[in-house]
């Protein structure tokens, strides 16, 4: 203990009248401790990588979005999107909250459902919805968001078929400033196609239009694009409702509010510039102040958002393997997680702090994958002090898409656990092993 | 479905019965075969009687009133008294049987013209009044007629193996039927011990009363007028005591006080009436009666006595529906307020407040939204717009009308104030007679309920500000009983408030938050409201096992009654009423039998809110009337209205469950503790009912739904 540490000499170019390593302030905090476990126990116990999930966390980022929205609508109702991570144990705790859940696939149906969601809670989306799909989405009362005509045509057999008239909901795309266009998902507001789609299934008599949905994009950092969703999206209700005495249920305005991650070509940090759940909510509020309904019969406003809820509940603890100095004297690292797992390391700057106590000077420093692939860069330029090899760094903020995106490329995919809200730790999803490779593997019986 | 149907002859006897058991302010059958026994004691009036109250049957119908009424037979008490005269008062009997018809038509008529000229000018109740009438008008005819003798009405020797007391007690009760004997006083006394333990002892104080004034002060000739008071006093003290108000301490005394004053009015009927040669009856108590209602119902404040402003029922049935209300519903008899936004706030400031809210305003909350760090602003909270509850929409708390809307005064820098208009920008919205609500401070230019317009509850008023004398934005609200500003502010309390953080939230059945409280309305989550979906016409069948492995299965169905409540009914007369439309599941008080399915959902589930299931904890109220034993709820009954009893309190969570919740309670019953758990279906409703007590358990499992 008395030993000091020691500390490699480093050397760094002075360069007069820039910032230099004599006015740097430190600003890089270690996180030992995640909810109060110490990241080294962790990973003793389940294995280095891991992905750490933080019940606390994801919670109170639920009960923020939740009470910001809450406090200027009536009925709020999130419902959780599967896609962006669908281990049973984040889904459940947000379906604890009472989030309903929005899936895009007829796998996520079925978790949805095993996780006790009823159907009618069960917001269904994308283009690929296949006959089976509807069937079982149509006889749950599960709320089918219709993308395409086809689909229109597919959803009357399989409803005439069943002999059960389901409340669905069109999707509908439309332009905003602050967002790109994403027209390749629901009718075309603007064109008249999405007045059209509700004409076409009000003459099909086997449906009834009961929600309209909308989902403007991803990662959109500015706010007022969902203020024009919102408005556009409220007088489409005004029209349904003088049009054809149509009130529905409930407006979904989607998902695609910004984590608190930084995207490559952003200057400033995220934890700067991404707006505030209340933000977001004030500008939903501004648009859908437009919307006119009769006492009683208010549609409730749902949110799918997935990304700003999960992403920062989520850590990736990984450890040095190597460190290297590479010719351009940047100094590198190599840790065991690489882009395999760290799908998102494609679109953002991740927050990388170390798990211990560090001293020495930081140098710009690239984190490679353990992957044997040019492309496993985690981040490629980024001010880091001197590591050791063994040392334990944790990525921050990778709650949403990584851990359903993820590829068994290479080696096996590592472990994930979660800690509660009184700092139990249990696994969400065990270490895979080459036999969990193997179950799925077959053997011709030529080559056996 | 199998429908009831009743021989014509089972519900004429009902309607006969109902009419002697009216005049005790019930119709229970049993009460009204001990009266009809009563009357028998004298059996020519008696007769009569009987045969005024079928006749009287006959000309409604003939005359085509409200069979409604005769049914209940309130079209009958006054013929049966006044053929029951007849009897006394008109000799031979020929001569009573001409008379009997002429009699019972002018009471019909008497009584329906009185109900409407008395109930629509003074919404007075007619009581006995036509049976006077008509009585002293045959009195006066009766000379004249040839045939007839008017008849002494004979008072009835002593009963000398009974103490005096006890003997005028009775044969003041018989002398009500004009059967003034210890018999048919004792048939009397009787049917009163039945139909209410409260009444029972009401007629002992205002007998007691009566009899104390007449042996120490009063002094009469004759034999009658001392009955006269005596009857009139029981009469007065059960009316008043029990029937039109709560039976409670007050009630009592008050009920002691309208005795003294009925013993007044009965001596001054006697000097009025004895030179006219016409007997008092029971117009004392008819006379103030409508004295001491009318009086009484131009009080400020109805409390001490307590009026019965419900559906009355027994004096025990009263006192235990009052009680299980104010427990339940809070006492400040407002309209279920809700808190005037949505989302989640905090009181800054209560009553009693420490700025503001003082003096004639003390009754008034301040509110403000509070972040999870504790704090109302982000930043250094230097512009209106930093702090949370800017511009976030404030909502009318109950159904009413708006009648005053400012819009114009500016939104303050924080930190300033504007004197010239305290109030700021304003909604006053009228929710009833002298109850007006006030949110003000709100933001310039935002308010867009307009004046005359009427707002349902939750309907956005406008949006919170930082106008008139408001430092930092926040909503200020207030109930006052005039229309103008500055006018004094009176109680308030919220219904249905959650209150607390997500982790410890509770729902409190009406509420004043204090300061600091964290406070927001219910959700009513469809997925939770999908489980008390009970459609009306729908049909359940539940398998009852009780403790031993009795069982027996019962179909509950629901229905709705002409006044638009909701209720479920058992195969019997169980009855259960209960709402569903207010975010929450709320069960009435029940009727009926212990053991059966409807109990034990009252039970187990007086109330559910529709909230995310395990998010809040909740308690409410039962009455302790169900979980009595018989022997001991006879006792109970005349200590009640002396003793405070707040009923069984149980306390529920819920929990999510596979097809749905379920609901878990627990109270304490004495020593003993109860025990329920239930759980809801999705579309199926109430599906498995459990409740466990002193080592026994029943349960009612759902087996079968039709719908309708």
């Amino acid at each position: 203990m008395g030993v000091p540490k020691y500390e490699r000499p480093t050397l760094v170019r002075h360069v007069s009248g820039m910032m230099n390593k004599f006015s740097r302030v430190q600003a890089m905090r270690p996180l030992t401790h995640i909810d109060g476990v110490a990241v080294p126990n962790l990973v003793a116990r389940f294995g280095s990588p891991l992905f750490v999930f933080s019940e606390r966390t994801l919670v109170a980022r639920y009960r923020e979005l939740s009470d910001a929205f809450s406090l200027r609508f009536p009925r709020v109702r999130i419902a959780w999107s599967y896609k962006t991570n669908y281990l049973d144990g984040i889904c459940r705790a947000l379906h604890r909250e009472g989030a309903w859940a929005e899936v895009v696939s007829a796998m996520e149906y079925e978790k949805a459902r095993r996780n006790g969601i009823a159907g009618e809670r069960i917001l269904f989306n994308g283009p690929y919805k296949p006959d089976s799909a509807l069937e079982r989405a149509f006889s749950d009362g599960a709320r089918v968001h219709l993308d395409h005509f086809d689909e229109v045509m597919a959803a009357e057999g399989v409803a005439r078929r069943l002999g059960v008239r389901p409340k669905v909901a069109i999707r509908l795309n439309m332009a905003v400033t602050g967002a790109p266009p994403w027209s390749r998902f629901g009718f075309n507001l603007e064109n008249g196609q999405a007045i059209e789609a509700v004409r076409r299934i009000r003459a099909g008599d086997a449906l009834d239009v009961a929600a309209l949905h909308c989902h403007l994009g991803t990662f959109i950092q500015d706010v007022s694009a969902y203020r024009e969703q919102a408005a556009k999206l409220a007088e489409f209700a005004n029209v349904l409702a003088r049009e054809f005495g149509t009130f529905v249920e409930y407006v979904d305005i989607g998902g695609g509010f910004a984590s608190r991650n930084t995207l490559h070509a952003q200057y400033l940090p995220g934890e700067q510039v991404t707006p505030s759940f209340a933000q977001y909510a004030e500008a939903v509020a501004d648009g859908m102040a437009a919307l006119k309904a009769p006492s009683g019969r208010e549609p409730a406003l749902v949110l799918e958002t997935g990304r700003a809820l999960v992403d920062e509940a989520g850590s990736l603890v990984t450890t040095v393997h190597a460190n290297k100095r590479l010719p351009d004297g940047r100094r590198s690292l190599v840790v065991d997680a690489g882009a395999n797992l760290l799908f998102t390391s494609f679109w953002y700057k991740h927050d990388i702090v170390p798990a211990q106590e560090f001293s020495g000077t930081p140098e710009p420093t690239v984190v490679y994958g353990p992957l044997c692939m040019n492309i496993d860069v985690i981040r490629d330029n980024l001010l880091f002090p001197p590591m050791a090899t063994g040392d334990l760094l944790v990525i921050r903020n990778v709650g949403a898409y990584n851990v359903t995106q993820w590829m068994q490329f290479i080696t096996e995919r590592p472990g994930v656990v979660m800690v509660s809200r009184t700092g139990d730790v249990a696994p969400l999803r065990r270490r895979e092993t080459v036999e969990t490779l193997l179950a799925q593997e077959e053997v011709p019986p030529w080559l056996s | 479905m199998a429908l009831v149907t009743r021989s014509g002859v089972a519900s004429l006897a009902d309607a006969a019965l109902s009419s002697y058991s009216e005049i005790l302010f019930t119709r229970s059958r049993a009460v009204g075969v001990l009266l009809l026994a009563a009357t028998l004691v004298a059996p020519r009036s008696g007769l009569l009687g009987l045969a005024a109250v079928l006749l009287s049957m006959a000309v409604v119908r003939l005359a085509g009133f409200s069979s409604f009424l005769a049914e209940r037979g309130m079209y009958g008490y006054n013929p049966l008294l006044a053929g029951l005269a007849v009897g006394a008062f008109v000799e031979p009997l020929p001569a009573a049987l001409l008379v009997l018809p002429v009699v019972v038509v002018a009471v019909v008529f008497l009584q329906t013209a009185l109900e409407s000229g008395l109930g629509c000018t003074f919404n007075l109740p007619v009581l006995s009044l036509p049976f006077v009438l008509v009585t002293w008008l045959l009195l006066a005819v009766l000379p004249f007629l040839r045939d007839a003798v008017p008849a002494t009405a004979a008072a009835a020797e002593h009963a000398v193996w009974l103490p005096a007391a006890v003997d005028d007690y009775l044969r003041a009760l018989g002398a009500i039927f004009f059967a003034p004997e210890a018999l048919a006083g004792a048939l009397v006394a009787a049917a009163l011990l039945i139909y209410s333990r409260i009444a029972f002892l009401l007629s002992l104080l205002g007998f007691a009363i009566a009899w104390v004034l007449l042996d120490t002060t009063l002094a009469f000739e004759s034999t009658m007028p001392p009955l006269a008071v005596s009857y009139n006093a029981i009469l007065v003290a059960i009316a008043l005591g029990g029937v039109w108000f709560v039976p409670q301490r007050s009630s009592f005394a008050f009920a002691a006080v309208a005795v003294l004053l009925t013993t007044l009015v009965t001596v001054a009927c006697v000097l009025f009436l004895h030179p006219l040669r016409l007997p008092v009856l029971i117009l004392p108590f008819n006379l103030a009666m409508f004295l001491v209602l009318y009086a009484m119902r131009q009080r400020v404040r109805d409390s001490a006595p307590k009026s019965v402003d419900f559906l009355a029922g027994s004096p025990e049935v009263n006192l235990n529906y009052f009680r299980t209300r104010i427990a339940r519903f809070g006492s400040l008899g407002l309209p279920r307020l809700a808190l005037p936004f949505t989302g989640r706030w905090t009181v800054t400031q209560g009553v009693d407040g420490e700025h503001t809210h003082q003096g004639l305003w003390r009754h008034a909350l301040d509110f403000e939204v509070v972040d999870a760090a504790g704090r109302a602003c982000t930043g250094d909270g230097r512009v209106p717009r930093d702090f949370h509850c800017w511009r976030l929409p404030v909502c009318a708390p109950a159904d009413g009308t708006v009648i005053r809307v400012v819009n114009h005064v500016p939104d303050n820098p924080i930190g300033e104030r504007n004197p010239a208009d305290p109030y700021g920008n304003l909604v006053l919205v009228q929710h009833g007679y002298a109850l007006y609500s006030l949110c003000c401070h709100l933001s310039s230019g935002s308010v867009d309920a307009a004046e005359g317009q009427f707002v349902r509850r939750g309907a956005r008023l406008g949006l919170c500000g930082n106008s008139g004398r408001s430092f930092v934005p926040h909503l200020h609200f207030q109930i006052q009983s005039a229309p103008r500003l500055g006018a004094p502010t009176r109680e308030v309390e919220f219904y249905d408030v959650v209150r607390g953080g997500e982790d410890a939230a509770a729902l409190h059945r009406y509420l004043l938050p204090a300061k600091g409280d964290v406070v927001r309305n219910l959700e009513g989550r469809e997925e939770v409201a999908d489980a008390f979906d009970l459609r009306i016409g729908s049909v359940r069948r539940y398998r009852v096992t009780g403790p031993g492995g009795r069982a027996h299965d019962e179909d509950v169905t629901v229905r709705i009654d002409l006044y638009n409540n909701l209720y479920l009914e058992s195969d019997g007369d169980d009855r259960l009423y209960f709402e569903n439309q207010n975010r929450q599941f709320l069960a009435y008080d029940y009727q009926g039998r212990r053991g059966r399915a409807l109990f034990l959902l009252y039970a187990a589930a007086p109330r559910v809110p529709f909230e995310v299931p395990g998010a809040v904890s909740w308690d409410d109220v039962l009455s302790l009337r169900h979980f009595r034993p018989r022997w001991t709820g006879w006792l109970s009954d005349l200590a009640d209205p002396f003793v405070e009893s707040h009923g069984l309190p149980v306390t529920c969570r819920s929990q999510a469950a596979d097809r749905g919740l379920v609901v878990a309670g627990e109270a304490r019953l004495g020593r003993a503790g109860v025990r329920t758990q239930a759980l809801f279906e999705r579309a199926r409703g109430p599906s498995s009912i459990r409740l466990q007590t002193c080592g026994e358990t029943w349960a009612a499992e759902l087996t079968e739904v039709r719908d309708a």
